[in-house]
């Protein structure tokens, strides 16, 4: 019995290693864009780097919310620009994500129970459509927003990103459906239920997980792009965070530090919402979920 | 023009509108205005934002819509405004994009506007060369700038090296000095692959009296003049044979080079005329006031200057108010309507970033600029009144034999090839665009 | 009941006894609901999306591969058919690129799918902290590849970069290294950076496929006395092979387009030692406005990573069970 639970200590303690591992693996070449942001430029540019309480300052990232700061720096218009930018990639983020949950949810529920004439070509045609380079679409998809007057438009990106993630969530969710046990629905329909009852009331939130995880996964896609984004952009009307920070971050005149400050802040509300939806990506099925 | 504080940043809602500028609080007149659109790479677009801004109150008949376009992604999106035939009436090209975008169809020549041949007779010669191609003028300037060759002067007074090098050989031996006095690599350079990536080769090679093109656009180099091996070869004997240049340049661009340089590593380097302001402003260098220029070193001192290059203000060949957006790029390239460079002058008051008009060196503010930014002006003059433009600049492939002839050097500089190999290579690689062409 | 429905590229045709019966109860139950109709009916929203965006840009691409297009030459469109493919196998550049992006490539998603499996392994036990790790791992993920770039061209400074500043402290080495400076360097540098960027959308996809094994199968196997690795082998792994599949589609699709990370850290060089086909196409297209050739070179990619997806798909799709 005794051997037993220091055995399982011992686990316990390796396993806490390993989380150590993987932390100091995430952590350490982020906290070189942390620290950075919260230093003055010319410590930043020392050898080697001076790094102590005395160079601690959030001067940075007062310059991004403080107006007379923003004025005063270099890049100004960048540093301004770089809370809207957020904000519009989280509204155009958060909207794929949306669509991408109901139409995926839709489009894969029929891979995982229906058998249909033309499945499998239709489930590898919506991978096909992605593994064209965006570089080789940019220009026709340009020209193809245009033609629906949704140039420098939030919308537009939001089903750009929708096409570009949609494949995807679809395969996710089929898989995600076909680890479900039908008797789950069998029951549903002996009770009564219509089909979109059955979906929104048993499928769903066993499914909880897998949504969860296909919406990170649009969300994300979403949020990192830059490619289609700065094409498809012109003002701040839909101008997103990873044009903003790029434009200055390439931009030759501006502090390092400050650089720094805008890919924190950039990082910020994604990881936020991760938070939020760590519980749900995790939690366990609940047990009746799933059969063997 | 007395004042160089910027006006205030236009509300961002006006700035939202879009084309926004048009909807800030215009009187009644706005009706019998001309609608024109500008844009540019967003260098500092609060800047050009003023500036226009200035232009509209001086011409209440012109209403300017300006979008400031990603500076990373500029091309791009043009490529993408002009396939869809969306281009604005005028924006900023590069001089080595203009062969490319004029074949593409894409640029109007400016030759008998109104007004040019004024600007032009007090344009620096390579400004106005670099805006030519095929014997016609397809810009004013929006900036013009050189290649220069920057050195501590603290440390190398402290090496006792007495005279600042002009020739690639007392360089040489300047920098030996340095090493002796304990600087591992007293030549810091950028050689990764980026726009200015051969602005260095070439000003030495320029500045040598050499040539890589002749007239017809064909390469001379290595073996009719060998000029260019000559300094390809200085190069890598630098770094590996006398190793007084840093090898680890490979990695650095222009811009990393200069933080580096900035942050007090290396002695010797070359950058692009406007960090000089910045390497003795104190806010963004370690060594402020200890940085001077010298002629850009070449092979021998035949009084030649570097290179030099212009990027400028361009107009659509589909726009449908030529006259109008001219007014615009003859302002923002040129004058104002009080006859003053205003925005040329703003430009390098505020970021050094370099004039195109020769009667602008006389320019009391200006000088007293130059002097706080510890130019030698003698020296200064020289480079800007010698500086040479890329002699096949105004070829449709520049920058495509440009990126190439780059990844050569580096491979010299790797040791995984010989100069005359690399040159034979890059020159093949010209002649081969050329025939396609 | 348990079936293994995925076993076959399904054609239509008889429908499997199981299926017909969910037919029929569809029938009966939810008013007369035709599978093929209402299959089509749920994959309308999503068919309408995909083809309205992307339907025209990839049947223009490929119309303009197949042409002599350069925008430097622009009275010249000239349909050429496969020629400007057969250039660019002919061209040595290409070979070297392709080289180069099959590097990349396989060592980026093995580690990815390493690092991604171990860490989701990791974090679908309980331990003191594991919510907090489970987070963690998901900074690298919310990094826009752009700012991924310019984070690790600070680490890899070789004046005043940190990974010089660790070493030298280590005393691992005596003097900064240029460590993009070397070609061999240059490109491990950039698959590290790419991974770190990457990995955490496979352990976020392994996660989430470990949970769904049922506890009991792992209890049935340890009564029949499995040892751990078995019961990883046997049980863990199966379960796994879909999302693998997702996984491998996925990452193999990402590191074959890395460029942002690219354009940032090396701009495909020293010389062409990071020069891979996706930055041959920008170059082409956008550098060199030669649409023609860098579309051909475009749909080259496009073929590579299809050609991968099928071994893939071939080696893994119908592996795993499902209760049907």
């Amino acid at each position: 019995m005794r051997a037993a639970r220091v055995q399982r200590r011992i686990h316990t303690v390796m396993l806490m290693g390993g989380g150590l591992l993987v932390t100091m693996y995430v952590l350490a070449p982020f906290s070189w864009l942390v620290l950075t942001s919260f230093m003055h430029e010319s410590d930043v540019l020392s050898v080697p780097p001076r790094i102590g309480w005395d160079s601690f300052t959030i001067g940075n990232y007062l310059t991004f919310i403080h107006a007379s700061g923003v004025e005063a720096v270099v890049g100004s218009r960048a540093a301004e620009n770089t809370l809207p930018g957020i904000f519009n990639s989280l509204v155009a983020a958060t909207a794929t994500a949306a669509l991408n949950l109901i139409l995926g949810t839709l489009a894969g529920y029929s891979f995982a129970r229906l058998r249909f004439p033309g499945r499998m070509p239709l489930l590898l045609m919506y991978l096909g459509s992605r593994m064209v380079p965006g570089i080789a679409l940019i220009v026709p998809l340009y020209l193809t927003i245009r033609t629906f007057h949704l140039l420098d438009n939030l919308a537009a990106l939001a089903i750009t990103y929708l096409t570009l993630t949609l494949p995807f969530t679809i395969w996710l969710m089929k898989n995600y459906f076909q680890g479900i046990a039908r008797s789950l629905e069998e029951a549903a329909m002996v009770d009564g239920c219509t089909w979109t009852q059955m979906l929104w009331k048993i499928l769903i939130p066993v499914a909880a997980p897998g949504l969860a995880a296909a919406a990170i996964f649009a969300f994300m896609t979403a949020w990192n792009d830059y490619l289609f984004a700065v094409i498809l952009t012109t003002t701040m009307a839909s101008k997103t965070a990873p044009v903003v920070v790029a434009g200055f971050v390439t931009d030759v005149t501006t502090a390092r530090t400050l650089m720094a400050t805008g890919g924190v802040l950039a990082v910020l509300p994604p990881l936020l919402l991760a938070l939020m939806c760590q519980r749900l990506i995790v939690q366990g099925l609940t047990s009746g979920g799933v059969k063997g | 023009m007395t004042t160089h504080r910027l006006s205030r940043p236009l509300q961002r809602r006006a700035f939202l509108a879009g084309t926004a500028i048009a909807a800030s609080g215009l009187p009644a007149w706005a009706a019998a205005q001309t609608q024109i659109t500008f844009s540019g790479w967003a260098f500092e677009p609060q800047v050009t934002e003023a500036d226009v801004k200035l232009f509209m109150q001086q011409n209440p008949d012109i209403s300017v819509g300006y979008t400031p376009l990603d500076m990373q992604s500029y091309n791009q999106k043009m490529i993408a405004l002009f396939v869809a035939g969306s281009q604005p009436d005028s924006f900023y090209v590069r001089d080595t994009d203009l062969g490319a975008w004029v074949e593409a169809g894409w640029v109007d020549p400016i030759d008998g506007m109104s007004g040019l041949d004024a600007l032009n007779a007090d344009m620096f010669p390579y400004i106005r060369q670099a805006m030519s191609y095929g014997g016609k003028q397809y810009g004013t300037p929006y900036y013009g700038d050189i290649f220069m060759y920057m050195f501590d002067k603290k440390a190398v007074a402290s090496a006792n090296v007495a005279k600042p090098p002009v020739t690639l050989d007392e360089l040489k031996n300047a920098a030996l000095e340095v090493k002796k006095a304990g600087t591992e690599y007293p030549i810091l350079k950028g050689y990764k692959t980026d726009v200015d990536g051969l602005s260095e080769f070439w000003s030495m090679v320029l500045a040598s009296g050499g040539h890589l093109f002749n007239a017809a656009l064909d390469p001379v180099y290595p073996n009719e003049d060998t000029t260019a091996l000559g300094v390809l070869e200085w190069l890598v004997d630098a770094m590996h044979t006398w190793k007084i240049m840093d090898p680890r340049g490979l990695q650095m661009d222009q811009t990393q080079a200069r933080d580096a340089f900035l942050a007090g590593q290396g002695v010797f380097t070359s950058n692009v005329g406007n960090v000089l302001p910045r390497a003795n402003n104190k806010a963004y260098s370690k060594r402020a006031g200890d940085i001077q220029i010298t002629r850009f070193p070449a092979l021998k001192d035949v009084g030649k200057g570097p290179m030099g290059w212009a990027r400028m203000y361009g107009l659509s060949s589909k726009t449908s108010q030529k006259d109008a957006s001219w007014r615009l790029i003859s302002y923002m390239g040129g004058k104002d309507k009080s006859g003053a460079y205003y925005t040329a002058k703003d430009w390098y008051l505020r970021f050094g970033v370099g004039y195109s008009y020769m009667s602008l060196d006389h320019d009391p503010d200006i000088i007293a600029a130059q002097k706080a930014a510890g130019y030698d002006l003698e020296v200064r003059s020289q480079q800007y009144a010698t500086a040479q433009m890329r002699e096949n600049i105004s070829s449709p492939w520049y920058s495509q034999w440009d990126r190439f002839t780059q990844e050569q050097i580096q491979n010299v500089l790797l040791q995984q090839t010989k100069p005359q190999a690399a040159l034979e290579a890059s020159a093949a690689k010209a002649r081969a665009l050329k025939k396609q062409s | 009941m348990k079936v293994s429905i995925e076993g076959q590229f399904q054609r239509p045709g008889p429908l499997a006894p199981e299926a017909d019966a969910l037919l029929v109860m569809h029938r009966r139950t939810w008013i007369s609901r035709r599978t093929t109709p209402f299959a089509y009916l749920l994959n309308a929203p999503s068919i309408l999306v995909i083809v309205l965006l992307v339907g025209y840009p990839i049947c223009y691409s490929i119309w303009v591969s197949l042409h002599r297009y350069d925008l430097r030459r622009p009275r010249i469109f000239r349909l050429v058919w496969l020629q400007n493919y057969f250039d660019i196998l002919a061209d040595p550049d290409f070979w070297t690129a392709l080289r180069i992006t099959v590097v990349f490539t396989v060592i980026a998603v093995i580690i990815i799918v390493s690092v991604g499996l171990a860490v989701a392994l990791l974090l679908n036990r309980r331990f003191p902290g594991c919510g907090f790790v489970r987070t963690v791992i998901l900074i690298p993920w919310a990094i826009p590849p752009v700012v991924n770039g310019l984070m690790w061209q600070w680490i890899y400074d070789p004046k005043i970069g940190a990974l010089n500043a660790l070493l030298r402290w280590l005393g691992i080495i005596d003097h900064y290294q240029g460590w993009l400076a070397v070609p061999t360097y240059a490109l491990g540098g950039l698959i590290v950076a790419h991974t770190w960027n990457e990995f955490a959308l496979a352990a976020i996809l392994f996660l989430g496929a470990l949970q769904r094994v049922p506890a009991e199968l792992y209890d049935a196997g340890r009564v029949d006395g499995c040892r751990s690795w078995q019961l990883f082998l046997h049980i863990t792994l199966p379960w796994l092979a879909q999302a693998l599949l997702i996984v491998l589609i996925l990452e193999t699709m990402l590191a074959v387009r890395a460029f942002d990370i690219i354009y940032v850290l090396t701009a495909g060089g020293p010389g062409t030692s990071t020069t891979t086909l996706t930055w041959a196409t920008y170059l082409t297209t956008f550098e060199n406005l030669d649409f023609g050739h860098g579309s051909a070179y475009a749909y080259i990619v496009t073929l590579i990573t299809l050609g991968l997806s099928v071994i893939y798909f071939r080696i893994l799709y119908g592996r795993g069970e499902f209760e049907a």
